[in-house]
């Protein structure tokens, strides 16, 4: 188990939508709003999108949105819209005063620190793409 | 690690992502979900309702 298992639960991508949906089942038991979010979980973001909102400023936030969390056109990838809770939520979305620049000039980590870090998000992204291609073919 | 130490210190943005076009029209998506959906309405009243329904069951 490496560092990325032990601080994230799963990455979006390596949900496949039978895994969304024993989630749904489990934490959402009433119909109505496992049928609101049915629809993210088998279709990707991009077509998720274009199939929700109709305007071009909805379609292109959400777009820009997705794409930061993986790839959107992926199956299963309209699962990343539920980020979006983030927004309005808890602390909302926070950023480092006066930046993320300010990080790197206190040098907390070090050259090495942040290679290592670069080599398991890469290796967890790796292992992600693995895991979707020996899925079996969704038959339509 | 200490960030605190060094200088860190988060601040929650009031709207954390935006679009914006080539004519300068911009939707902020704010913190807060009225003035969220505030904007949303004035590109399309649709998808202002679409936006309310699904905050709705997700939060």
């Amino acid at each position: 188990m490496d560092l990325v298992d032990v601080l994230f639960i799963q990455h979006p991508s390596a949900w496949g939508p039978g895994d969304f949906a024993k989630y749904l089942f489990k934490h959402r038991p009433d119909k109505a709003t496992r049928r609101l979010l049915r629809q993210p979980a088998t279709c990707n973001a991009f077509e998720w999108i274009s199939e929700t909102f109709e305007s071009d400023a909805m379609r292109g936030l959400w777009a820009y949105w997705t794409s930061m969390i993986g790839p959107a056109d992926a199956i299963g990838s309209g699962a990343y819209v539920l980020g979006f809770a983030a927004v309005h939520r808890g602390p909302g979305i926070l950023r480092p005063r006066p930046g993320r620049s300010r990080i790197r000039a206190t040098n907390v980590l070090t050259d090495q620190q942040i290679c290592q870090i670069c080599d398991l998000a890469a290796h967890s992204r790796a292992q992600a793409a693995s895991s979707r291609r020996t899925q079996p073919a969704v038959s339509g | 690690m200490r960030l605190a130490d060094h200088g860190y210190a988060a601040v929650p943005l009031d709207h954390p992502y935006g679009w914006i076009d080539p004519d300068g029209d911009t939707l902020l998506l704010w913190r807060h979900v009225r003035k969220a959906i505030e904007d949303i309405r004035y590109f399309s009243k649709t998808d202002a309702r679409t936006y309310t329904e699904l905050h709705g069951p997700i939060n």
